[in-house]
Order: C-alpha cells, then sequence, then structure tokens
C-alpha cells in the first residue's frame, strides 16, 4: 500500500456563522470561526493542529467529520466529498472518519452501561457486523483500548476520566475508520493519565494504520505525537510543515511567540529561551484585521502587512521539505517563497 | 531564609459524603516565605485545592471538617482566630486569587465598582478615591484604557483580562501573602505567560509571598522558588525546584517528570504511570502510590513512608519513600 496516499483532502474549507442578534441591516455580521483552511492528510499520518482559543480548532474538527456543514470548500475523505454525497453513501463515509472529543462524559448516556455505549454504534451500522458476532467484537474492543472486560456492566460515572476517553476511543473505533479527528483528547486528563491516552492513540495506530487530525491547545502533546504541524490563527493557517523544522525552526512569527510561550518543565533552563510575549489577545473573527491576520500582535509588520494577504507556500530551506509559511517577513528563511495575492 | 509568614502545621481535612469519610488533606506541614514562590504540585484529588481554602477558611463544613493542625499567620493560628481576625486576615494578609474568574466576579456590577467596594468597605475609602484607586489597580495589572475598561462588566472582558481583573481584587488591599489556585489552568499559553509575568512582577515589587497551585510542571519549573508535591492528600516530596527537577527522590514525582512531552525536543514513546490515583474513602495502610510503583517492595504495602531526608543527601529536600535513597541516586 502506498504510504503517501491521501485518505483525507481539506480544500479551502470556510465554516462562518451568523452573529445573533445583529440587528435588521442589509450586510449580517458573521463570525468567520473557519476562513479558508486547506490541507491533506496521508494514511497512517497524524497531522497537529494547534493555534488559541477561537482560532477555528474545534470548528475545523466538527466541519470534518460532519457535525457542521462548511459555508464553502471541501473535504474530501478518498475523492468524496463528504458534504455532498448521496443519503445512501452517506453512513458508509462517516464510518470512515470518526470523532474523539475533550470530555467523554458528556458525550456518553449517563444510563447507558459501557456494553451498551459500545454496542450503539452497530445498531446505526448495522450492515457493518451480524448480530451474533457484535459482542465479541465489543470484547475485543473494550481489551484493544486497555480497559476491563469485567467493567462491562458499569455506567459512565463508574469510570474515570482516564477510562472514559478510552470508551470514547473504542467507540471510534468499532466502526473501523481510517481517520480520526481527535478534538483535545487529552486536555482535561491529568498529568499521569495523559501519557497513557497518549501511547494508546499511538500503539493503535501503528496496529490499525489510523490517520489522525489530533487537536490541542498543549503544544508539547502535539509535538509528541504528530508528523506534520499546523498552526491556526484567526480561522487560517499561519503555518504547515514537518514537526520538526516547525518546532525547531518556526518560520512564522506566531509561531516563534506561541512556541516561546510554552514553559519549559527544566528550572536549569529558566530564562534562557529568549521569550517573545504576546501582548493582548487575538482580534475578533467577526472583523478580521486586513492583510495578515497577526499583524495587529506581531513586531515585524510593515505597510504591506496590512495591505496584502500573504499566502502558503514554500519549502524549508534546509530539509527542503514541504514547509508552508503564510508570512511576508518569515524569521528562519528569507529565501522562502511566499506567493501574494493582492485585494 | 527569612522567616516564614505562613506556617502550617499538621493539617488534616475530612470530607462527610454519603459513602464515607474521605480523608482529603492529611498531617500536611507547609511554610511559605516572603519573596518566594511555593509550588503545590498534584493532580485532581490530590489536596492542593482542599489546603488553600482551609488556609483561607473557605472551607464549607459540612462536609468539610478540618480535623487537626494550626495554620499559623502572624503569630495568629487562623484556625482558631475569631470571626473579627480572620476577617482582617483575609483580603489585607491573605488573599487567593481563584482559577474560574467568570465565576467569582459578580456579572451584574462593573468591575471597577467591585473593586472599589472592597476598598471602601475594607480601607473606608470614599466613593471617588475608591474609583480612583480601583483604576489605578486596573492600570497595573496591565489592562489598556484602564478609566474606560473600569466601567464594564466581566462578561466584556476575555479570559486573561478577567484574570488581570482578579488579581487586581486580590491585591487591592496590599495582602503579604497570594495564594493562586490554578490561575492559567484555562488560558491559553500566550496569555498564561503574561499572567505569570505579571504575577511575578508584582512579587518582585512588594515581595509577597506566593502560592502557586497548579499540576503544571512547566510553569513550576519556571517560577517556583519551593515545590511542595501532593499525592492522595499527603506531601509527598518537598524540596527546592533544581534539587526536586534533577534528583527526584520519590517515585511518584520521577514518574511525573518523566511522563511529560516536552516543546524542546522529541522523544518516541512517553514515559506513563500506571493505574490511576486511589480512592481516597479507603486508602488503607501502607504507601498510597504502591499499587503505580515501580520500586515498591514488600514494607510499602504494610507500612506508610514518614516525610524524611533521604539518607546520604545533601540538600534540604525531604521525601515520603522507603526507597527515597535509592529513587535519588537513580539506583531504584
Amino acid at each position: 500500500m502506498d504510504a503517501h496516499e491521501v485518505v483525507l483532502s481539506v480544500q479551502d474549507l470556510a465554516r462562518h456563522f451568523p452573529v445573533r442578534g445583529a440587528g435588521l441591516s442589509r450586510e449580517k455580521p458573521v463570525v468567520r470561526a473557519l476562513d479558508g483552511v486547506s490541507f491533506d492528510l496521508r494514511k497512517g499520518e497524524t497531522l497537529g493542529v494547534v493555534g488559541e482559543s477561537g482560532c477555528g480548532k474545534s470548528t475545523l474538527a466538527r466541519t470534518i467529520v460532519g457535525l457542521e456543514r462548511p459555508t464553502s470548500g471541501r473535504v474530501l475523505f478518498r475523492g468524496t466529498d463528504v458534504h455532498r454525497t448521496s443519503a445512501r453513501q452517506m453512513p458508509a463515509l462517516r464510518r470512515q472518519v470518526q470523532i474523539v472529543l475533550q470530555d467523554p462524559y458528556a458525550s456518553l448516556n449517563p444510563r447507558r452501561t459501557l456494553r451498551d455505549a459500545l454496542m450503539q454504534p452497530f445498531e446505526i451500522h448495522r450492515d457493518l457486523l451480524p448480530r451474533a458476532k457484535r459482542m465479541a467484537r465489543v470484547q475485543e474492543l473494550v481489551e484493544l483500548v486497555g480497559l476491563n472486560p469485567d467493567h462491562l456492566d458499569r455506567y459512565p460515572f463508574q469510570f474515570s476520566g482516564g477510562q472514559r476517553q478510552r470508551i470514547g476511543i473504542a467507540r471510534a473505533l468499532s466502526v473501523e475508520p481510517e481517520v480520526i479527528v481527535c478534538d483535545e483528547p487529552v486536555s482535561a486528563l491529568d498529568v499521569s493519565i495523559q501519557a497513557q491516552v497518549v501511547n494508546l492513540l499511538q500503539r493503535l495506530q501503528a496496529e490499525l494504520g489510523l490517520a489522525y487530525v489530533f487537536i490541542a491547545h498543549d503544544l508539547s502533546v502535539v509535538r509528541h505525537i504528530s508528523d506534520r504541524i499546523a498552526v491556526m490563527y484567526l480561522g487560517r493557517v499561519a503555518e504547515i510543515g514537518s514537526g520538526h523544522d516547525v518546532y525547531a525552526s518556526p518560520a512564522h512569527p506566531y509561531t516563534e511567540a506561541l512556541l516561546s510561550a510554552v514553559p519549559v518543565p527544566d528550572p536549569a533552563r529558566r530564562g534562557m529561551a529568549g521569550r517573545r510575549l504576546l501582548a493582548g489577545d487575538p482580534p475578533s473573527p467577526v472583523d478580521p484585521p486586513s492583510g495578515c491576520r497577526f499583524r495587529t500582535r506581531c513586531w515585524l509588520a510593515t505597510e504591506a502587512c496590512a495591505a496584502v494577504e500573504p499566502l502558503l507556500g514554500g519549502v524549508h530551506p534546509s530539509t527542503r521539505a514541504p514547509h508552508h509559511v503564510a508570512c511576508h517577513h518569515p524569521l528562519t528563511a528569507p529565501e522562502l517563497v511566499t506567493s501574494t495575492k493582492d485585494f | 531564609m527569612s522567616e516564614p509568614i505562613v506556617t502550617v502545621r499538621g493539617l488534616s481535612v475530612d470530607f462527610h459524603t454519603r459513602d464515607g469519610v474521605v480523608k482529603a488533606v492529611q498531617d500536611l506541614d507547609l511554610d511559605l516565605h516572603p519573596s518566594r514562590t511555593l509550588a503545590l504540585l498534584g493532580e485532581s484529588g490530590s489536596g492542593k485545592s482542599v489546603t488553600a481554602q482551609a488556609i483561607m477558611g473557605l472551607l464549607d463544613s459540612p462536609p468539610a471538617r478540618i480535623t487537626a493542625g494550626s495554620v499559623r499567620f502572624r503569630g495568629v493560628d487562623l484556625l482558631q482566630a475569631s470571626a473579627a481576625e480572620r476577617r482582617e486576615a483575609n483580603g489585607g494578609g491573605i488573599s487567593m486569587v481563584f482559577q474560574d474568574s467568570l465565576s467569582a466576579l459578580n456579572p451584574v456590577y462593573t468591575v471597577g465598582g467591585q473593586i472599589a467596594e472592597l476598598l471602601r468597605v475594607r480601607r473606608g475609602m470614599s466613593r471617588r478615591a475608591a474609583w480612583d484607586r480601583a483604576v489605578e489597580l486596573i492600570d497595573h495589572v496591565r489592562i489598556p484604557a484602564p478609566a474606560r475598561r473600569a466601567k464594564d462588566y466581566p462578561h466584556q472582558f476575555s479570559g486573561g483580562m478577567r484574570q488581570r481583573i482578579m488579581i487586581a481584587l486580590a491585591i487591592a488591599l496590599e495582602p503579604s501573602v497570594l495564594i493562586a489556585d490554578e490561575p492559567t489552568t484555562a488560558l491559553d499559553v500566550t496569555v498564561q505567560a503574561q499572567i505569570m509575568e505579571l504575577l511575578l512582577d508584582l512579587q518582585r515589587e512588594n515581595g509577597m509571598g506566593l502560592m502557586l497551585i497548579t499540576h503544571d510542571l512547566g510553569v513550576v519549573a519556571e517560577v517556583a522558588d519551593d515545590i511542595a508535591v501532593m499525592y492522595a492528600g499527603r506531601v509527598v516530596e518537598k524540596g527546592g525546584v533544581h534539587e526536586l527537577f534533577a534528583d527526584p527522590a520519590h517515585p511518584y514525582t520521577r514518574g511525573l517528570l518523566r511522563s511529560v512531552p516536552r516543546v524542546d525536543r522529541a522523544d518516541s514513546t512517553l514515559w506513563a504511570i500506571p493505574g490511576s490515583p486511589p480512592n481516597l474513602l479507603d486508602l488503607g495502610e501502607g504507601c498510597a502510590f504502591r499499587e503505580r510503583c515501580d520500586t515498591a517492595v514488600g514494607v510499602c504495602a504494610v507500612e506508610r513512608p514518614a516525610l524524611a531526608r533521604p539518607v546520604a543527601d545533601a540538600g534540604s529536600r525531604l521525601a515520603a519513600c522507603h526507597r527515597s535513597e535509592e529513587v535519588v541516586h537513580g539506583r531504584a
């Protein structure tokens, strides 16, 4: 099987939300939560998505799996548009792209046991497995994610946070997807439990050939698990490239600032990394700045940044790996090609 | 080192629940010094927030009951103090910043009004003077356009800005001790860095003792002077930040340090502490960490290790582990 085959292709994806109670004016204001994001996800790969709250990470996750309809753009699973497929094909397609959420407690019915929760996917996707084989599959899933098969009759409240996240993962796996979108899967967990769940996700990926879109605000966890990383800012991708390139030599000023804000758990290195503190908060996605969206907080911004929006494009100067940065003044790569588009 | 401003000795807190008695904090000793930052590090349920609430006198009783111990501040045991002494200590002596700033602020009053009210009631300031001081404080926590922002309501601020308002409220009465309970947990890393910087600047200005409650090892490494690691209601290791990060003497501390991925390097697999924290309703005999411990031996199941200096360790650190000497020297 070709390791480079693209399983999921996100093309210029946008999702705008109308602003509630915005009056009667002709031009209705919208929140540009997701505003033109593109990337390819290859088989067995992990793409990490990072950014501050409000950058559109979760809207991206929800739109990929079909919980939100895109305002424009497309999500293709192996060439088929996830949002424009026929009603007959829809269940089969949905099965291929699953989601794991931050708070599994909120997504589990408190009145249904672990057994019920894991049987439910097979009741929805009836043709997946004959009834007689379902129970055996549930047993298998429980063991696969490291839960105790003796606990099948327990209710959600009887499980710890880490165990509930394992249930969420087992549910996503039950329909044998190729892609799992993980939206902050370990953020609600304690440090000692986080490592268990991250290791589980990595083991499952190796065993089952899964591709992950891994969304988190914890940059250390994202670096650990990702092959490639996309940095989002105000609904757009600011920079995307291999995990090593993005972290070791960020090209976008925003990436540099974001990374330098991450505390390093080593007191011997205190004060050694030159920290660049970003002032203030991101601007409102209702009315993003003209040109480059980051220019209002950027220390390198020039007049060009207000006039012309920088677009993604280019390769990393030393590794020559595809490394895209949407910036007029990239940090590490003066020879990095950035294309521009006039408005 | 200077004399401690807050001395906690033998603090034990129980919670009486329908299922039984939860031993939330047991036999806890802490010293907080002026101009120093003590990090109380632990996972959820380890007792760190209960400790802070006990010091502040904020525990609801029932279900909570302080069964033993003392909290000495300026020569007074706050646990035995009269209501008037307690009121005097809170805010002006010891103050607190909470994690959830939206629920800690009153949604129907302006933020300036809330700070001014505190100054009028506690300092007897006039309406006008209190408002002016509130604007100054809002400026002091580096909120742009303070005179205008003072008239805004809590929901009009972002999470980071609201946390700054919380800090302005906490320092309004010029406390000598500030307890910050997960002050940046709900915030983005960029905003977290701003808030920690602000807290440290305030500490440098007025020599506050800062007690930082957190589960984030990165934050601890960057700002703490001293650390107390809590597990299942007890301090299991205590010491200076450098020695504790370099050579942990408790297997739990060591496991925590190994299990965090780091932004400055790539590892292939993470170390994971197996299992989950014990049930505080039924801790039983022995060391509470033994079932998740990779160095546990027979004695760990029968005898609870006391907090003691690891033999042959030159530092000031204490650990509650039967094998701490081997752990600290990397032999276990």
